[in-house]
């Protein structure tokens, strides 16, 4: 254990409990790799190489995400994702098949006109930038435009998609229009080598609202509509599931178009835990090891957070803030202590 | 001797009053300066909104680019989102281009938002207590990954019943650091009550008044308060301060929110648009809410002069003692 290790994982926020998507698949280990695991992302890449409509299942902070942008990662050949953003939306948007395809629709279009302005070089630069497994110092606050590495390897794919949207925005349409425009615009992709990969990836908003019921019947409407579209549409729809979701008798109806659930796995040891955030620690801080940092009974502590609140976004807030106190207090390591202290701030009793 | 009840403000004056709060206070500022979100939780009356006054003045005098808000006035996100603008407009009569009217108003608000902040900014946002749970997760947590793409850092004090809210997921990443202002301990209480009374007060009423005190700088000063009226006569003070906390507890939320504003803000009157608008209340909604103070004993008036010349009821949060009766609702 050093100062100097300790230094070198604040400064570079090994921890930081909800990076940029542009970010998460590089921090992200695999639970196929855990030893004695059965396959989660490898289903979930052929799921989506397949063309299918998934389901990521798991309670929040359980890894959904992490998982999902492995699978839809840059580094990943042949497949198109495309995020989109749901938790900033309004209910109208879920509200029928046709709002929900003019919102894919708008959000192609954006994507397409942002890629297109690109010139050769800045095209050059940001498809470098978006492949580059390092991963940058510091708290990764806001990323920017979003970037789609598919759009950036030349041809005329953005220009197309840009083109959509004043098709969308000049016509009074009809909503089975709207379907065909979008299922149209997919096909656009799929005729350029690609799967088009739509990512629903935000959807524990509306579960996790403690006091307003108001947002619950989003999920309602979401079930309701969106897996019946995605089963119509080409290439793959993924999308992420609160545990709670599936209590709603609209999930009954959905699994029946869903072509597969991948459930995130809840870790079973502090083993498991270990091999996580070490993953985090070397790709991060490049090179220093876990035990530099949080020694045995530090981890030891994080795994009964993990096992009380069964996520691992918990684990990440409470290690980067014992780090960073540990690292202002001129210390060489996190000992069960200083993890305890976080733990009570954080989650009183 | 400065006994008052209101929060300090962020002025010199007042800084030589704060005391007892030193370790909060460093860890906001590390925070801050660090440019990480902090959650600020305490109960009523431990003082967040001294602390956070305190804060905004140290940061002011590092430079640092300061917005202070008080979020009770909001009534739901969008209003709350206004607020934050509002304090961060450099020139209050800079016009701000409207957003489009496709999206949703919260986004809205938060397009408003960002163009005040603009592309060279990187203020600290220090909002003094949430409308109320629920807009709390919503902005932290259903708009989370919109504020983060702000310039913005956040300092966010809450009290004790809206911690579960605001640290909900997705909220729950939003705050880098939690600070939790527990009960004073009797060298806190012993060093607040120094600052204010210097040496007026005998040693042993300054012990006697803090070993009384429920840990809150509120109710320790309330203590003091009652002590000095009596000759530092502790044994009452203990006994009337006690039987005020069992009447503040039955009353509804709308009026210890009233008492929240006299103690900050001293007497008031119930037409003083100023006090309407910190609220968000119309006259006669005051007047009820002062209704249920003054029935449980908590709120006295008086008949005072206005500043027109006509003769108004001036409410205060106890029978006036002596000369303490000022007119006026402003801070």
């Amino acid at each position: 254990m050093s100062t100097d290790a300790l230094a070198e994982v604040a400064r570079s926020v090994a921890f930081e409990a909800a990076p940029t998507w542009e970010i998460l698949w590089r921090l992200h280990h695999p639970f196929d790799r855990l030893p004695g695991r059965g396959p989660v992302e490898s289903v979930l890449s052929r799921a989506v190489h397949a063309g299918d409509v998934v389901a990521v299942v798991g309670g929040s902070g359980s890894g959904k995400s992490s998982v999902m942008s492995a699978a839809c990662s840059p580094l990943e050949v042949g497949i198109a994702p495309v995020r989109l953003p749901l938790r900033a939306e309004p209910l109208d948007t879920l509200r029928s098949v046709s709002a929900f395809a003019r919102h894919v629709l708008a959000s192609l279009a954006a994507l397409g006109r942002d890629h297109a302005r690109l010139d050769d070089p800045q095209r050059e630069e940001a498809y470098r930038a978006a492949v580059d497994r390092r991963v940058p110092p510091g708290r990764r606050r806001g990323s920017g435009a979003p970037r789609a590495p598919w759009l950036l390897t030349g041809g005329d794919l953005a220009a197309q998609l840009a083109s959509a949207a004043v098709a969308v925005a000049g016509a009074r349409r009809s909503g089975v229009a709207d379907v065909q425009q979008l299922g149209q615009t997919l096909s656009l992709v799929e005729a350029h080598g690609l799967i088009p990969v739509l990512v629903l990836e935000d959807t524990d908003a509306w579960a996790a609202s403690p006091s307003d019921a108001s947002r619950r019947p989003i999920a309602v409407h979401f079930f309701r509509e969106v897996p019946r579209l995605a089963a119509d549409l080409p290439g793959s729809t993924v999308m992420a599931v609160h545990d709670t979701y599936r209590e709603l008798p609209e999930w009954a109806a959905a699994q029946e178009l869903i072509d597969r659930q991948v459930l995130v796995p809840r870790l079973g040891s502090a083993g498991e835990l270990t091999s996580i955030l070490a993953h985090r620690v070397g790709v991060a801080a490049g090179g220093t090891h876990l035990a530099d940092v949080l020694d045995g009974g530090a981890v030891e502590r994080l795994f009964e957070l993990y096992s009380s609140t069964r996520s691992l976004r918990a684990v990440l807030v409470v290690a980067d803030e014992a780090v960073d106190e540990a690292h202002a207090a001129g210390r060489d390591s996190v000992d069960a202590a200083l993890v305890d202290r976080v733990v009570g701030s954080r989650y009183p009793s | 001797m400065d006994l008052s009840p209101r929060p300090l403000l962020d002025t010199d004056p007042d800084a030589e009053l704060f005391a007892g709060r030193d370790e909060a206070l460093s860890r906001v500022l590390t925070a801050a300066g660090a440019a990480l979100n902090v959650l600020v939780v305490g109960e009523r009356g431990a003082g967040k909104t001294s602390l956070l006054r305190q804060a905004a003045r140290r940061l002011r005098g590092q430079g640092v680019d300061v917005a202070f808000v008080d979020g009770r006035g909001a009534t739901g996100l969008v209003s709350l989102l206004d607020l934050v603008t509002a304090a961060l407009a450099r020139d209050p009569f800079v016009a701000v281009p409207e957003a489009s009217p496709q999206v949703i108003p919260e986004l809205a608000a938060l397009t408003l938002l960002a163009r005040m902040v603009g592309p060279d900014r990187q203020p600290v946002v220090l909002l003094d207590e949430l409308p109320d749970g629920p807009t709390g997760h919503a902005l932290f947590g259903r708009f989370r990954d919109e504020l983060w793409q702000l310039p913005v850092s956040w300092v966010v004090a809450v009290g004790a019943d809206d911690r579960a809210a605001v640290t909900t997921p997705p909220a729950d990443a939003f705050f880098a650091r939690v600070v939790d202002l527990a009960p004073l301990t009797a060298d806190e209480c012993r060093a607040i009550l120094a600052a204010r009374v210097g040496t007026a007060a005998p040693p042993d009423a300054i012990a006697a008044v803090a070993a009384a005190c429920d840990g809150t700088p509120r109710h320790l000063l309330f203590l003091a308060r009652e002590a000095a009226a009596d000759g530092w006569r502790t044994d009452r003070a203990v006994a009337t301060a006690a039987d005020r906390e069992d009447r503040l507890e039955r009353l509804s939320a709308p009026a210890r929110r009233l008492v929240a504003e006299l103690e900050a803000s001293g007497p008031l009157y119930a037409s003083d648009p100023l006090v309407q608008a910190r609220l968000g209340w119309s006259r006669v909604r005051i007047v009820q809410v002062l209704g249920e103070l003054v029935e449980a004993g908590l709120v006295g008036s008086v008949r005072a002069v206005g500043d027109r010349g006509r003769s108004r009821t001036l409410y205060s949060l106890h029978p006036p003692r002596g000369d303490e009766v000022t007119a006026g609702g402003g801070r």
